[in-house]
């Protein structure tokens, strides 16, 4: 899968190819308007993450270039401008997803992976990971092929923990993802709904997927 | 008291006061002249009566017409002084008071001394010196009529230029943008004040404007700095050689970052709110989005075992969805967050009225101060960031609804009145 990141903050950039890398992805990077554009229109990418502010332009134009192009390429903006406005506009635009800043990288991926989930033809509303099979658009579980009854809550927790595999998720990014702002700080709510997937999970898999990180995050293992 | 009341009130005293008193000195002038007339005509007589008696040696006839009288008297002792008179007789022919004016002079016939009196009647000078009243009566009636009808009519259209800029001024509002409308004048003392008022208000709004975008891009530029951190710790996380005591610091780091980001968001949010950037209007089910908004906040209601009564009746509201949602979800989330275990919370909505209570162990709130920014009370943990009432009243003030903060048997009361 190949990802081009479009963004002018080194910093940040090589943050998120760095965790990336965790999975199968194979990043670039842009960090100028020209560039971005030279890239966009030579080669296609499975995702492109684009930031709107950039040196030398904007990045909506990227966006109207991609579409007028009939390009494929999932788009994901991730901007600090988290408003209304934009996001109605970039999503009009043709973009995927939109993710205001600051973000968890663990979210950045979620939202990668459903994007490219989309963009696949091959039936691949699938998602697989040693035994445990998540119908993204059924929104049903299967482990060993025996279906697993899930609240909505836990179902979102599991793909969330799927798509992030082998990577520590804090319980802050944890939180965000599940509730928005509404409980933040609020970390009971996390441990319950972890301890019934956990048992679900083991009794179903009998294993234990779902690693605690001294407390302050939790890892899903695979086999 | 009005300028032009005061200013009237001055003008038609004084009007009055020169008009009487001219009417005075008319009065008096007229009458002088008038007299001194008569009195020559009496001297004329008084002539005519001395060259009879040279020419005859003898008296004339005394006699009397409608408007003239002469008579004779003879007098022994001394002989009478040269005088002039007037008086008033009762006229039993004409029923009224009659005024003449007399003149008395001694004359000699024969050795004899007599005292001559000629009368006039002074009717028709007094007639003149009425008529001259009268007039002057009916210039003040007519000249306060004139002033009223102008008062009435010229001034107050004179007077709509400063009218017009006035009721522009108190419906300034700074949030709005708006550039004041005023109402050209020709007069050179309104064009001044509507110059004045022009360059002062556009000023004003520019420093607004200036202010509220250095808010915005404030607090847009933390938002890059604070994503960096945020993806630099969810990388470090991932060392599988880190230790108990890192990582207990890390959170650390996570839960402050937590709480800057959220602090930026809503500073944004406020600006974008008085940024007047949530135009969209739609209509809006308030009830069924208080029941969507507690089904949100179920597993804390649960956590807390809070008793919710609701009494919802069906509302909707003309207003930005997001913003009403924000509005809900803050009075909601406070009066959860804030609330003790097993606490009570009442909702209560009718198309007139929201009101939100709960009880708390934090005792009654500083209703002057409640929704300040940043205020909170000694009692509150440190883990709301002390702007949401700020946004509650931001919001409640676009849509011109009103809040109020009361505490009453134990509960906080939120009331918005739409």
């Amino acid at each position: 899968m190949k990802i081009l990141i479009i963004e002018d903050e080194k910093a940040l950039s090589e943050s998120i190819v760095t965790y990336l890398k965790g999975e199968d992805y194979i990043c670039e990077t842009a960090s100028a308007f020209n560039t971005a554009l030279e890239k966009t229109e030579s080669y296609d990418y499975d995702c492109i993450l684009l930031d709107i502010t950039l040196p030398g332009g904007s990045g909506m134009e990227i966006l109207k270039n991609l579409k007028a192009n009939n390009k494929m390429d999932g788009v994901l903006i991730i901007s600090a401008k988290n408003s209304l406005d934009d996001r109605v506009a970039g999503l009009k635009s043709g973009a995927d997803d939109y993710l205001s800043k600051p973000f968890h990288l663990s979210e950045l991926s979620a939202r990668i992976a459903a994007i490219i989930r989309r963009k696949n033809f091959e039936g691949s509303n699938m998602v697989k990971c040693s035994g445990i099979h998540i119908d993204t658009q059924a929104r049903s579980v299967f482990v060993n092929s025996n279906p697993l009854e899930l609240t909505k809550k836990e179902y979102e927790l599991l793909l969330y923990f799927v798509t992030n595999k082998g990577r520590v998720i804090s319980k802050n990014a944890i939180a965000e993802h599940l509730w928005g702002d509404d409980m933040a700080g609020n970390y009971d709510f996390i441990y319950t709904h972890i301890k019934n997937l956990r048992k679900k999970l083991s009794a179903a898999a009998g294993m234990d997927h779902i690693r605690s990180v001294y407390g302050m995050g939790y890892k899903f293992t695979g086999a | 008291m009005k300028l032009l009341v005061r200013f009237n009130r001055v003008n038609i005293i004084a009007t009055v006061i020169v008009l009487l008193l001219s009417g005075l000195c008319y009065y008096f002038t007229i009458r002088y002249v008038l007299l001194n007339q008569l009195d020559d005509d009496l001297k004329v007589e008084e002539q005519e009566i001395l060259d009879y008696i040279k020419t005859n040696n003898s008296l004339p006839n005394p006699s009397s017409y409608k408007d003239q009288e002469v008579s004779f008297q003879q007098n022994d002792g001394q002989p009478a002084k040269r005088t002039f008179s007037s008086s008033t007789v009762f006229s039993k022919e004409e029923k009224e008071d009659i005024t003449s004016r007399q003149i008395l002079f001694p004359v000699t016939v024969a050795g004899k001394n007599y005292t001559v009196a000629i009368s006039k009647s002074q009717e028709a000078t007094e007639d003149l010196i009425q008529l001259i009243l009268l007039l002057t009566l009916a210039i003040v009636i007519v000249l306060l009529a004139v002033l009223f009808i102008i008062n009435r009519f010229l001034l107050n259209k004179l007077w709509r230029p400063f009218d017009t800029t006035l009721k522009e001024l108190k419906q300034f509002n700074l949030s709005n943008n708006q550039h004041l409308k005023l109402e050209a004048s020709t007069i050179n003392e309104f064009s001044d004040l509507n110059e004045a008022v022009t360059v002062m208000s556009n000023r004003v709004n520019q420093d607004y404007l200036a202010l509220k975008t250095f808010t915005e891009n404030a607090s847009h530029e933390m938002q890059t700095p604070l994503a960096i951190i945020n993806s630099k710790l969810d990388v470090l996380i991932q060392d599988e050689t880190i230790t108990e005591f890192q990582m207990q610091q890390l959170q650390g780091i996570y839960d402050a970052l937590d709480r800057l980001s959220n602090l930026n968001q809503s500073l944004l949010l406020l600006t974008k709110i008085e940024n007047n950037q949530f135009n969209e209007r739609e209509n809006i089910q308030l009830d069924q989005l208080i029941k969507e908004k507690l089904l949100q906040f179920d597993e804390l209601i649960d956590s807390k075992k809070l008793h919710i009564i609701t009494n919802l009746q069906e509302t909707s509201l003309q207003y930005n969805k997001q913003l009403l949602d924000i509005l809900v979800s803050n009075l909601l989330g406070n009066a959860i967050r804030y609330n003790k275990e097993e606490g009570d919370i009442s909702i209560i909505l009718d198309p007139a009225l929201l009101s939100v209570s709960n009880t708390s162990e934090i005792p009654a709130l500083d209703g002057a101060k409640v929704f300040q920014r940043f205020y909170r009370h000694a009692g509150t943990k440190q883990d709301g960031n002390g702007l949401g009432l700020s946004i509650v009243k931001q919001i409640c003030d676009m849509a011109s609804y009103s809040i109020v903060y009361g505490y009453t048997d134990h509960q906080h009361r939120f009331s918005v009145h739409f």
